[in-house]
């Protein structure tokens, strides 16, 4: 009860969700379209609740900090009550209201384009340090990446024409060829992986190790 | 020579930043050439008629927006120019903000909200969201942002599934992005879809342009430059194409600098090389 | 110079978040929670968001009771926070794999398995004999597990090299990229908040 009617809801759910997309528009096979129809929009749902659980994680962490008062008590006062602001705005006011604006835009988007932007940073120490070609395949990889780079740039044409249409050729044949490999064998393996699933063989999704 | 091989790291991040900030503040003027991809992207776009119903995907966050904004402000300033209507959809949950920032930043922001077009927030699931609106848009997004039925607007009038659609145009880093419109929405309803992606994904959607799933591209902040110049509307992508330049040089540079002793005297190299990579304990294989 | 607060915050959180490129400090650290907990906050606003108008109104405004099923089972998923009935929320765990299972898997075999066979066998020019060819010895590559002899092992050996140019240029466009969010920075702090840039 508790391991098998999840696996077999679980089984169930994903073989008419697969099956809508096969079955014709029949009338006798509607009840299948209408089935997939219902279950996606649901989808919306559950998946909405799930995102709050890492706003309650995170918020069981912190008060927990915050409540001991361990070092770092202080940071935690600032997450959990910039938390509670923006829920308390956003739900309370909109998010159209001053407060939540400010917020969104002067500090989560400064604070997230600038995350990822360091990592231009890392990338170029890493190029520097660890780019070593000593066999044919990093020759080839490195000598891509240099023709990729000036060809995908307006630079590369300014020195040659052959970058640009190089980078295009590379982009288009053999990337894309090894590209597509690559994702034929994640297909692959999508699909064995939901066999496994259904046939209760992986139950990691239900937290369950064996 | 063996200077040049052990510059250290604080060096290397001044030298970044002086090579970007150099050519904002004084442009060089690097002529930009339009590539293929998004002189196809915008023969597609330019193809719409007036009214036709293009879904735009805000799929992209700040974090990303960067390479993403300027690539959806140039292309909404194309379709505004076209007369068509734009239902702006968003499956990533800062996309909403985009998309309102992105209208009132373009000439969207002279037409009329819920007739031309409208922002119908943010759908949470991933690519069963995408699958759930592929099949029922009103029932999937049965509000707009602001929370209005959205089915009370003119410009939802007759939308029912995506083969009501005539282009899907998706901005987006990462996913949801243009694979799961691909895998929801063009294998079932043939919609055609143009995406505007970040330059790390150009190699990872090139199997789905090149079997015609996607119609067209736009890579990274040159894919917005040379869309700015095709709308003749030079903005923020075209000013930073000189940087992007310059930046792509200095890490050829550094990757030459790193590799000379593999250029010259292959043993000779291979001892320093692992002497240093003992010394340093990084100096990996690439 | 921007006169507007707003601008103001956002160029020192901006600073903050790249000093740690320097060193770990109190001002990246406060940067970096106000962060965290703005960006949850956001996400929680943005789910009530979907909850509220796509269950909650038609449940209350409609009576469609339909909506009480995935509501309870949302509401399930934190049952995983008290001991002894925490398998409970392997129900409504069920039910969304299940969806993104089935949604992944009738998606992949049409987009990225089906469909990509067809576009490769479809050889009309040189290159895309080319692509067929290297489609071919990249999957070949994936395949043979065991290691092969004689001259059908050039087959995987030309997939190898065929995966490392795929990989050079993802590793070109990569840089492109994150060179791209830096100069996106740049031009904001030199342009919006300095106003030294043109």
């Amino acid at each position: 009860m508790k391991t098998t009617l999840p696996v077999a809801i679980m089984t169930v759910i994903a073989l008419i969700i697969i099956l809508d997309f096969f079955v014709a528009d029949a009338p006798s096979v509607q009840w299948i379209k209408q089935s997939g129809l219902v279950l996606r929009s649901w989808g919306i749902v559950i998946s909405a609740f799930a995102m709050g659980l890492g706003a309650v994680n995170l918020l069981r962490r912190h008060v927990v900090t915050i409540s001991r008062r361990e070092s770092g008590a202080f940071y935690s006062v600032l997450l959990v009550g910039s938390m509670l602001i923006m829920i308390v705005v956003g739900i309370g006011a909109g998010q159209d209201s001053p407060v939540y604006d400010f917020l969104f835009s002067n500090i989560l988007s400064p604070a997230s384009a600038t995350m990822y932007a360091s990592i231009a940073f890392y990338i170029v120490t890493a190029a520097y340090r660890s780019f070593s070609a000593k066999s044919l395949e990093s020759w080839v990889l490195l000598l891509t990446a240099v023709v990729v780079m000036l060809g995908k740039a307006p630079i590369g044409a300014a020195i040659s024409g052959f970058f640009p249409v190089a980078a295009d050729w590379i982009q288009n044949i053999p990337n894309t060829a090894g590209m597509r490999a690559i994702m034929m064998g994640a297909a692959l393996g999508v699909v064995s992986n939901a066999v496994k699933m259904f046939l209760g063989l992986d139950r990691t999704y239900l937290g369950l190790r064996d | 020579m063996e200077r040049l091989q052990s510059i250290p790291k604080a060096w290397i991040y001044v030298i970044l930043l002086v090579v970007l900030a150099g050519p904002l503040l004084k442009p060089i003027g690097i002529p930009i050439q339009i590539s293929d991809e998004v002189r196809t992207s915008f023969n597609a776009i330019d193809s719409l008629a007036p009214g036709s119903i293009v879904v735009f995907g805000f799929d992209y966050a700040p974090g990303s927006a960067a390479e993403m904004e300027p690539q959806a402000l140039a292309i909404l300033e194309h379709l505004a120019e076209k007369q068509v209507k734009v239902i702006g959809i968003s499956f990533q949950a800062q996309g909403p903000q985009m998309a309102e920032k992105a209208f009132a930043n373009t000439a969207w922001a002279e037409k009329e909200y819920g007739v031309d077009y409208i922002n119908l927030g943010y759908r949470a699931g991933g690519q069963a969201a995408v699958a759930a609106f592929a099949s029922d848009i009103p029932g999937t997004f049965s509000t707009d942002y602001s929370g209005k039925p959205s089915t009370s607007f003119p410009i939802m009038q007759g939308i029912k599934t995506a083969a009501d659609i005539d282009m899907i145009i998706t901005i987006a880093p990462g996913q949801p992005g243009p694979e799961d419109y691909v895998r929801q929405v063009y294998g079932t309803y043939r919609t055609r879809i143009i995406a505007g992606v970040p330059a790390v994904a150009i190699t990872q959607v090139a199997p789905y342009v090149q079997a015609g799933q996607i119609e067209g591209i736009l890579g990274g902040l040159p894919g917005a430059a040379e869309y700015e110049l095709l709308v003749e509307k030079p903005g923020t992508a075209v000013a930073a194409m000189d940087a992007q330049s310059l930046a792509h040089l200095l890490i050829i540079i550094l990757i030459i600098l790193r590799n000379i002793p593999n250029f010259f005297g292959a043993k000779q190299a291979h001892a320093q090389s692992v002497s240093n990579s003992t010394q340093k304990g990084r100096g990996g294989r690439s | 110079m921007s006169l507007d607060m707003g601008i103001w915050v956002a160029g020192l959180v901006t600073l903050a978040i790249l000093s740690h490129v320097w060193k770990e400090n109190p001002f990246y650290r406060i940067a970096e929670h106000l962060y965290v907990g703005i960006s949850a906050g956001h996400a929680v606003v943005m789910a009530w968001g979907n909850i509220r108008d796509t269950a909650v109104k038609p449940l209350a405004e409609e009576g469609q009771l339909v909506w009480i099923i995935p509501i309870v089972l949302g509401v399930l998923l934190y049952a995983r926070y008290f001991k002894g009935v925490a398998w409970i929320a392997r129900f409504p765990v069920a039910v969304m794999v299940g969806i993104g299972t089935g949604v992944a898997v009738r998606g992949a075999i049409h987009g990225d398995f089906v469909q990509q066979i067809s576009a490769t066998i479809s050889v009309g020019s040189v290159n895309d004999i080319l692509l067929l060819v290297f489609v071919i010895a990249s999957l070949s590559y994936f395949f043979f597990s065991r290691t092969i002899k004689g001259p059908v092992a050039a087959i995987p050996q030309l997939g190898r090299v065929v995966l490392m140019v795929a990989f050079g240029a993802a590793f070109g466009t990569t840089v492109m990229g994150r060179m791209a969010l830096l100069i996106g920075r740049i031009q904001f702090v030199l342009g919006d908040w300095l106003g030294v840039m043109k």
